[in-house]
């Protein structure tokens, strides 16, 4: 729901809202809860990752020497995707915009965040299919919405690819992975994920898309459910992933 | 932070209540008036403000001030009050109905928008009340009624309820009292929404009277249909009790419930879409967003279908500015949100500030979202279900309690009662009601439109009788509620800085625990100088008035027609002679005029009231305080007991442990320098009179009353032959007050008695307007031509009496209500303010 801008500054100075990040009044930027200013400072990641998991090296001459150069841990266990991608660093005020987002739940910081995740990425080559990272039922009913979803209806508009959502289902509730170690993560969601109509992802290029990137473990079980029923390239797409 | 809104909302608040002080204090109010635009000025030199917020504030009073002015002082050249005479003429009116008909055993009530009077083209609104419970009239309808008008009347007593001024609010002006057997003649029938949603509710209500019976029935119509005419006083009593009064009126509870019932479900209904469609969905809309939309539906109808009261009104605009702020993302701004309701609502209708329903929402709204904000910014993220059941307790145990605590004065000021197990009542009470028992009925109700009669009738009967017993169970609790004076305006102004204070300061230490490195914890000085200020003046409010003088005085109650007097003896006994009562017991005089006026002279405990006579206008008022008021003892003749309603006294009494005592002439009893004697009915009087009631008026008890060598005669209704028989008897009848006998009725206050007690001041309690002609103006002529004082309840309201070293010395109530000053006329208004100082000034004497 878009609103005019004239009547956003009204609604601003009847009700005005502060900025989650930075506290300041949010003047008609049309962005729930977020100032300008705030928005345009989401931590974009600079200099050199890992061609595969995305995670950023340390030193900015990393990748002179050898582009394909990958992370110790993508080597000594790589991943099920083929390439992760991320908008931004899960830090300061995209941090905070994604917890509002997904835990408040804040569902109309959706459309903004799907919009400036397209703007920070492209791709080699297209895929051929946008598919969220599922929520299971359980937490689909408390949230009210599949917060992947949002972002990957937003993605698929702006590159013009399918958008689908009913294929790729969690068929088991799985323990929030923010609560769990690294180890812990990747048994949490074995075998939680299962395709509905394994046939239509044969060949196909495939984009996954969540909110966040941590280890990657959702990401990879996604991708090794989509890579078992014959899928082509699969690319984990998310709005913002951590440094570490 | 206060937002330019909610400064305007409180700066709109600020002028109403400075334009109505204008209209009473005229010089005050415009020096309070001077010295914040000084203020203002000050600030802005200072550069504390800015010119652009001290415009926009100075604009809000203002504009606020010159609203409440013309609302309450402007009325049309051609407005009934300025055309006719109140004073019961036949007359004929027309006129629009603009309410739902409020009825009640025998009577429906509704309000008029005239148009023409005998003829005369007029306009104004005046109450109708028909002696009929189903007149053929309905929302909208033009009708034709012919009817006498009087003035508004209500109870004059120190802290009573000022019915009066409750429906000049309203643009009421008048009652339009129509006869028996006369009907109005409806010319053209309503139609349109309301209309539409009137007979709605009454088809409703004829389900429900057929489908379910008995308290429960009562129960289920006042909260799903507004309907409190079935309402028994008992059923009132065991929810004032409770501390759950509230829930009987359709207010933002209700609907909030309702909404919240709604939301709930309509989540649910979403949830069960094939779950394709669901995430459809959430990509257009946020399914809670559309929840909330459609919830809106359902509380508005509930709204209209309540009769559309305007405190229920009132709540909806609350309400939908809420879900408002919720639809546009801007949850965090629910005090905002508040801030346009209240302007929404005062706008039009600046004088609403002064109703009970609109203060007791808005506080306890306030207070709600104090602590749900409050909560929600410190509360740990809840994962497990035990988390969750433990946080949301915590979080309902909070917010009763803030509402308590918020609306306590208030409370106490409007009931004279506290429930002191309403805040854990209401945790169970209220969602009982909005999640069951409401949604229950209302869907049902619905239902019964399509179907004919009452679906699940077992259902709703048992829901509505599970909330009596649960209420019940509250209300019978020891100790359930307690009697509190009105608070006086040095107790407010130190309780609202108290709870502001402490509220702060809670918030603070929360919020700097919950989350350090954005709120350390600083030293609140600010909050710590005004709590310990507050708190001094809060004590102070409290020894001030044990100060007071706390001599012997008496107080003859304006209880219309019906006798209710009493004394209160230095020693501190209280006698209480007589109760008052109407004649057919529909208005509970004891809970309604007596209790408040006890309340709030902080009496919970009556040592001894005397039953001069068991007449419903003596004895129903005593009968129904009993309930509530401990009454050590209480005095009959003993005689005539077997009329209708002595019975209910008497097995009220056993309840409670009241001892009744039967006296006749000779018994005495005395405390201190106080005496009181009972002086008739003595053996060997026969001659009571021929018809049944003069017989048992002249069985009345007669009590004589000595203080300090100051007699106070009061002979209850006795007529001539008992007054012969008392003077005969006692040589010495002389006293200095006498209470005149039997309302000042012509068989009574014969020359001989009254040249035999030749009382310096005599008191008559009577009801203006009743229906037996009292008092003869014979003998009002009487009393007045033998050079005695007379004071009558029906033109002084409550006459009080105070017998210091000096004499006796009587003021009545009258003189010191408030007088509005006339504000086109400038050079009256430092009199008018002087005369008003002097009231306050002689009130806290007298009262």
């Amino acid at each position: 729901m878009q609103i005019h801008p004239i009547f956003q500054h009204i609604l601003e100075f009847l009700i005005p809202s502060s900025c989650a990040y930075c506290r300041s009044p949010v003047n008609g930027t049309g962005i729930p809860r977020f100032c300008g200013q705030c928005w345009a400072d989401f931590a974009r990641i600079n200099g050199p990752v890992c061609p595969r998991c995305g995670k950023p090296f340390g030193s900015p001459e990393a990748l002179i020497h050898s582009p394909g150069h990958e992370c110790a841990s993508c080597r000594r266990d790589p991943p099920q995707y083929d390439q992760a991608l991320a908008a931004g660093l899960f830090e300061g005020p995209l941090r905070e915009a994604i917890h509002l987002y997904k835990y408040r739940p804040l569902s109309a910081l959706g459309r903004p965040l799907a919009t400036w995740m397209a703007g920070q990425v492209a791709f080699d080559a297209k895929p051929d299919i946008v598919m969220p990272v599922p929520l299971h039922r359980k937490r689909l009913r408390s949230r009210g919405f599949n917060q992947a979803l949002l972002l990957a209806h937003g993605i698929s508009k702006k590159f013009d690819l399918t958008l689908c959502y009913d294929n790729l289902v969690r068929i088991r509730p799985t323990r929030p992975q923010v609560e769990l170690t690294g180890a812990e993560r990747t048994a949490n969601v074995k075998g939680a994920f299962s395709l509905l109509r394994p046939t239509e992802v044969k060949s196909r290029g495939i984009l996954l898309i969540d909110d966040v990137l941590t280890t990657g473990a959702t990401m990879s079980e996604c991708s090794r459910v989509l890579k078992e029923a014959g899928s082509g390239s699969v690319v984990a797409l998310t709005l913002a992933r951590t440094a570490e | 932070m206060p937002t330019p809104l909610m400064l305007t909302a409180l700066a709109f608040l600020a002028g109403i209540v400075l334009a109505s002080a204008f209209l009473y204090f005229p010089w005050t109010a415009l020096t309070i008036l001077f010295l914040a635009s000084s203020a203002a000025a000050w600030s802005f030199r200072q550069d504390r403000l800015a010119l652009r917020t001290i415009s926009l504030l100075s604009a809000t009073v203002l504009c606020a001030a010159g609203l409440t002015v013309h609302a309450v002082t402007y009325l049309p050249e051609d407005h009934y009050t300025r055309t006719i005479a109140l004073d019961g003429t036949l007359r004929r009116t027309t006129g629009t109905v603009v309410s739902p008909l409020e009825r009640e055993r025998g009577r429906t009530a509704f309000l008029l928008a005239v148009s023409s009077i005998d003829g005369r083209s007029t306009t104004g609104t005046v109450r109708v009340v028909l002696k009929e419970e189903q007149p053929s009239i309905g929302y909208g309808d033009r009708a034709e009624i012919e009817g006498k008008f009087y003035p508004v009347r209500g109870y004059r007593n120190p802290g009573g309820f000022d019915y009066p001024a409750y429906l000049g609010r309203q643009g009421v002006f008048a009652v339009l009292s129509v006869r028996t057997g006369s009907t109005p003649l409806v010319n053209e029938q309503g139609s349109g929404l309301f209309r539409t949603m009137q007979d709605w509710r009454e088809r409703i209500r004829q389900a429900l009277l057929r489908s379910t019976s008995g308290q429960g029935s009562a129960v289920l119509q006042a909260m799903i249909l507004g309907e409190e005419g079935g309402l028994t006083n008992d059923l009132r009593d065991i929810f004032l009790s409770a501390g759950a009064t509230h829930i009987l009126s359709i207010s933002g509870s209700h609907l909030g419930l309702v909404a919240v019932f709604c939301f709930w479900l309509a989540k649910g209904l979403f949830f069960l879409l094939p779950e394709r469609f669901y995430h459809r969905l959430t990509i257009v809309v946020d399914p809670r967003k559309a929840a909330a939309l459609l919830a809106v539906v359902p509380i508005v109808f509930y709204a209209l279908l309540a009769g559309g009261q305007q405190a229920t009104i009132r709540s909806l605009i609350m309400l939908i500015a809420g879900f408002t702020a919720l639809l546009l993302d801007r949850e965090h701004a629910m005090f905002q949100a508040l801030a346009i309701a209240g302007l929404i609502i005062l706008v039009p209708d600046p004088q609403a500030a002064f109703d009970i329903s609109f203060q007791l929402s808005f506080l306890s709204v306030a207070a709600i979202l104090f602590v749900v904000n409050t909560a929600s910014a410190v509360a740990p993220a809840a994962v497990t279900w035990r988390e969750r059941v433990k946080r949301d307790a915590f979080l309902m145990l909070a917010v009763s309690l803030a509402a308590t605590i918020a609306t306590a004065p208030l409370v106490a000021y409007y009931f004279n009662r506290l429930s002191l197990w309403g805040i854990l009542s209401n945790m169970i009470i209220v969602p009982f009601a909005g999640f069951l028992v409401v949604p229950l009925g209302l869907l049902s109700g619905v239902l019964s439109l399509v179907l004919g009669s009452l679906p699940f009738p077992g259902l709703n009967q048992w829901a509505g009788d599970a909330f009596v017993a649960l209420t019940s169970f509250f209300a019978g609790l020891p100790g359930a509620t307690a009697a509190y004076p009105a608070p006086g305006a040095v107790f407010a102004v130190a309780y609202t800085g108290l709870i502001l204070s402490a509220a702060w300061f809670i918030r603070r230490r929360l919020l700097s625990a919950a989350r350090p490195f954005e709120h350390p914890a600083g030293p609140s000085v600010k909050a710590r100088v005004v709590a310990l200020a507050s708190f001094s003046l809060l004590v102070l409010s409290l020894v001030l008035p044990l100060l007071r003088n706390n001599g012997d005085r008496l107080v003859f109650l304006d209880v219309g027609q019906g006798d209710c007097c009493l004394l209160e003896t230095s020693e501190g006994k209280r006698i209480l002679i007589d109760g008052g009562g109407a004649v057919d017991n529909r208005f509970d005089v004891g809970q309604k005029v007596v209790a408040p006026f006890l309340g709030n002279r902080n009496i919970g405990t009556i040592d001894l009231a005397v039953l001069s006579h068991p007449h419903p206008d003596h004895m129903n008022g005593l009968a129904s305080l009993l309930r509530t008021v401990a009454v050590r003892e209480v005095w009959t003749s003993g005689q005539d007991l077997a009329v209708e309603g002595y019975e209910d006294l008497r097995k009220t009494a056993e309840e409670r442990g009241t001892i009744l005592r039967a006296v006749d002439a000779g018994h005495t009893r005395s405390w201190g320098r106080t005496a009181i004697e009972v002086l008739h009915p003595g053996r060997g009087f026969d001659r009571a009179g021929r018809r049944a009631y003069e017989a048992e008026n002249n069985r009345s008890l007669v009590i004589r009353v000595s203080i300090n060598n100051r007699r106070l005669l009061f002979p209850g209704d006795i007529h001539k032959e008992a007054e012969r028989f008392l003077a005969r008897t006692n040589p010495d009848l002389r006293s200095d007050l006498l209470k005149i006998p039997h309302h000042g009725s012509k068989s009574s206050s014969t020359d001989g008695f009254i040249a035999a007690v030749r009382p310096s001041i005599a008191v008559m309690s009577v009801g203006a307007g009743n229906p037996y002609r009292q008092p003869s103006n014979e003998v009002v002529d009487r009393y007045l031509g033998s050079g005695i004082r007379l004071y009558r309840t029906d033109q002084d309201g409550a006459v009080l009496v105070s017998l210091d070293k000096g004499g006796l010395s009587v003021i009545p109530w009258d003189a010191l209500i408030l007088r509005r000053i006339r504000p086109g006329e400038p050079g009256s208004w430092f009199h008018g303010e002087l005369e008003n100082w002097k009231r306050l000034w002689i009130r806290r004497e007298a009262t």
